[in-house]
């Protein structure tokens, strides 16, 4: 067979290594797509195993041996290849039998050219390989640049929002605190609540009851802020404009004046029984305290003196306004769904107000579509919808008219004639079924009329004579 | 390839292994040219039938018998009269009848009086005892006049009241039916259609082999036809048919064939499975191997390839298909059965991988 032996042996080892590839191919695939999920599971649920997972990348050479292997198990024969490769010359099965018995006289009709052994022997397919490893290795490669989750540190901690609540009033009340907004009794006694509260809420959620008693609480500080800050206001502008009356020698009534002195005297007392001259300059405490002798203000009578002193007081009055309007803002508790910060938790901040999933708001912004969500913004403000009404099919009670509430036309006829009057009790006569009712008429003569059941009873009751 | 050439590789192998080795080229060559003169002469006497002509030569040289099945007229009798003359063996017509009994067929004991004076039932032969028998119009007879040709068909041989002859080799039996007409006829037992090697459909000619008969054949009488193939060059042909090589790969694309003719298998295609009631017996096989080593011979090789397998199929398998009622409804023939059996079935065990593509 000599040259022909040795096609066979090469057509042989193509068809082996066709087979191969096919196997390589689905086992590649399996092992491509195993590997990417593998990764993508390390990526995202247990960051800290990569990029040890890629060491997995190694099981690339046992699946290429268990794909040999299998290979291997449907081996293609010899004589199978002899077959294909008789076919492939068109030598009508002369090469599968002088491959089975040898003849030296019909070996020569063999094909001796190599071209046309080289012409029979099948083409590799690359295109079919790497179509079917594609997609598994697109995968693959893409779960490789899945960005790391980024594992929380923070550990979770139970009753979160109770503990912003009850955080936020305690640095609220400590910003009270240290303006001396707030007297030293009512002090104490908000600290009593907010740690009661504190201590409540630390094991235990939330509840209505608790949220009320925390809104009261804030309220209750923000009552207390705001009162401090009206009265400072209303000192300061009377500070000044009693300043601006000495300085341009206007004359104010002396009631004007006196009101003014009692606005201003009574923010004084205010800050001084609360201790807020203690933040007052040095210099200045001293003459706040002459000033407010004996829980009165006494101003001097006129002149630079005056003006001075009502200056001065206007600039520490603007000074503990300004320390006022700075713990409102900084009061995460005042903001009542404000962002005077343009920061919102959860949300973005529209005009001055939060925006969002869980924040107040006017329900007329949220894209002017009311009722879309929020805790409270419900149905409530939402406008009414009506749909089409629905059909009678199916429902269970129809409605049905009923029949005319009056007696029918009376068919008057006459059944006898006698020559006394009739014997005839209504009460007897009136049959329970609904055929018709006999009654006594005028003279002699019994008429017969029918009568509609829901009348009758009006009719019996009529007619009735027993009763008085 | 000449003779000489021929000698001293004769020489070169090994004479312990002559069974082994192929029918040589010159000899094939030889086989082949007897085979074109029986050919042509069958051409002379049936025109406009080639395929039909080549297909009853490999059923003769494969030792089967044959069924051939056409509408009246169209020569099926004249074909195997032609046959007989030009194999020059012993031919006898049976024309099958209602009231034909296997006596008439395998001959019957007749008691006769000797030249002693002592009487004996003595076995008169009957017309089975040739070497060509040409069973004409063979469903017209009962079942049991039928039945009288099993044995012979199968084991050569026929057995009366318990003595058995045996029939002259070789035996043919060549039968014709009509397709139509068939009424007061009894169709063939699946038993009896197996035996039959090839069923062969003997169709219409076209119009110009109609023209060539009426011209050329004057009241329809065929040309004088003489022997062409010897008694002993008949026995020679059937050993070199005996010697042409059958591989491997090719026995097992018939035995793949004839197995996917049952709709059981699983390997059965989708048409077998939904169509055919029973498949064909290993004795199709057995015929399938065999014309296709005939047919190789007539092709001129020393083996037996695809297609050859290809080429005897529809005639070996086609009678041994039983269709289901379905088959029937949705317009299957056996031939067309057996043609999308031939596409489903693939010639080589196994196909090329798909990571590579046939050579163009």
């Amino acid at each position: 067979m000599g040259s022909a032996d040795k096609w066979i042996d090469q057509f042989l080892k193509r068809v082996r290594i066709g087979e191969f590839l096919r196997r390589a191919a689905e086992f590649g695939a399996v092992f491509l797509f195993s590997f990417g999920t593998i990764v993508l599971v390390v990526k995202l649920l247990i960051p800290q195993l990569w990029p040890h997972v890629l060491w997995i990348a190694l099981c690339a050479v046992p699946t290429a041996v268990a794909a040999w292997w299998y290979a291997r198990r449907s081996w293609c024969s010899r004589d199978d290849s002899v077959a294909l490769l008789d076919e492939a010359l068109g030598t009508g099965g002369l090469l599968m039998t002088l491959t089975e018995r040898p003849d030296p006289f019909w070996r020569d009709r063999l094909p001796k050219l190599d071209l046309q052994y080289r012409q029979a022997l099948p083409k590799y397919r690359p295109t079919r390989f790497a179509s079917y490893l594609a997609l598994p290795l697109m995968f693959a490669v893409a779960a490789c640049f899945v960005p790391l989750r980024e594992a929380s540190t923070a550990p979770v901690l139970k009753n979160t929002a109770a503990r912003n609540a009850t955080e936020q009033l305690e640095e609220l009340l400590a910003e009270l605190e240290a303006t001396t907004v707030l007297e030293e009794a009512e002090e104490e006694k908000l600290k009593e609540e907010i740690q009661r509260l504190v201590e409540e809420t630390e094991q235990s959620p939330l509840t209505s009851e608790k949220w009320e008693t925390l809104d009261a609480l804030r309220e209750r500080m923000q009552t207390r802020l705001t009162s401090a800050e009206i009265n400072m206001s209303k000192a300061t502008e009377a500070a000044e404009e009693l300043r601006r009356a000495e300085l341009s020698g206007e004359k104010l009534t002396l009631e004007r004046k006196l009101l003014l002195e009692k606005q201003l005297a009574d923010a004084l007392s205010k800050l001084s029984k609360n201790g807020n001259f203690a933040n007052a300059p040095q210099g200045m405490q001293d003459d706040l305290q002459k000033l407010m002798k004996n829980g009165k203000l006494k101003l001097a009578k006129g002149g630079a003196a005056r003006q001075q002193q009502l200056e001065q007081l206007r600039k520490f009055l603007e000074e503990e306004q300004d320390k006022l309007k700075e713990i409102r803002k900084n009061c995460k508790a005042c903001q009542n769904g404000q962002c005077p910060n343009g920061q919102c938790e959860g949300g973005q901040c529209q005009g001055g107000m939060c925006q969002g999933p869980g924040q107040q708001g006017s329900a007329n912004s949220n894209n002017g579509r009311p009722g879309s969500g929020g805790v409270n913004r419900g149905r409530g403000d939402a406008a009414m919808s009506w749909g089409d009404e629905s059909d009678q099919q199916g429902v269970k009670f129809k409605e049905s008219v009923l029949p005319q509430g009056f007696r029918e036309q009376a068919k008057d006829e006459i059944d006898s004639i006698k020559a006394s009057a009739p014997d005839v009790d209504p009460a007897a006569a009136a049959p329970r079924s609904a055929a018709h009712d006999s009654a006594a008429s005028a003279g002699s003569t019994t008429v017969q009329r029918r009568l509609s059941p829901k009348h009758r009873a009006a009719v019996r009751k009529y007619f009735d004579t027993s009763k008085p | 390839m000449d003779r000489e050439n021929v000698g001293t590789a004769d020489a070169a192998v090994d004479g312990d292994r002559d069974s082994d080795r192929l029918v040589p080229p010159h000899e094939l060559e030889e086989a082949r040219a007897t085979l074109q003169r029986l050919l042509s002469g069958l051409k002379r006497a049936i025109l406009g039938q080639e395929e039909l002509l080549e297909l009853v030569v490999i059923a003769l040289m494969a030792r089967g018998h044959m069924l051939l099945e056409g509408l009246p007229g169209l020569g099926k009798t004249e074909l195997i009269k032609s046959l007989s003359k030009l194999l020059g063996l012993d031919f006898r017509r049976l024309q099958f009848t209602p009231d034909l009994l296997p006596s008439d067929i395998v001959g019957s004991p007749i008691l006769e009086e000797n030249q002693q004076g002592s009487r004996s039932l003595v076995f008169h032969k009957g017309p089975i005892f040739a070497n060509l028998v040409l069973a004409d119009e063979i469903n017209r007879a009962s079942p049991k006049t039928q039945s009288a040709l099993l044995e012979a068909m199968q084991e050569r041989r026929v057995t009366v009241l318990g003595e058995t002859h045996p029939l002259p080799l070789p035996f043919f039996v060549l039968a014709t039916q009509n397709p139509i007409e068939l009424e007061g006829t009894y169709p063939l037992p699946e038993a009896q259609l197996d035996r039959f090697t090839f069923k062969l459909s003997v169709n219409n000619v076209s119009s110009e082999t109609l023209q060539e008969i009426i011209t050329t054949r004057s009241h329809g009488q065929p040309p004088e036809l003489s022997p062409v193939v010897s008694a002993m060059e008949l026995e020679t042909l059937f050993d070199k048919v005996d010697a042409i090589h059958l591989p491997r790969a090719v026995s097992g694309y018939i035995a793949r064939l004839v197995t996917a003719t049952h709709p059981d298998r699983a390997d059965a295609p989708e048409t077998v499975r939904k169509f055919v009631k029973f498949g064909a017996s290993p004795r199709a096989a057995i015929a399938l191997a065999g014309t296709s080593r005939a047919a190789a011979l007539l092709a001129g090789k020393p083996n037996v390839g695809f297609d050859e397998v290809k080429k005897v199929a529809v005639s070996v398998l086609g009678h041994r298909l039983i269709l289901d009622y379905a088959a029937r409804l949705e317009g299957w023939t056996p031939a067309k059965m057996i043609q999308s059996l031939l596409d489903a079935v693939p010639e080589v065990g196994r196909d090329l991988p798909e990571d590579l593509s046939p050579a163009s």
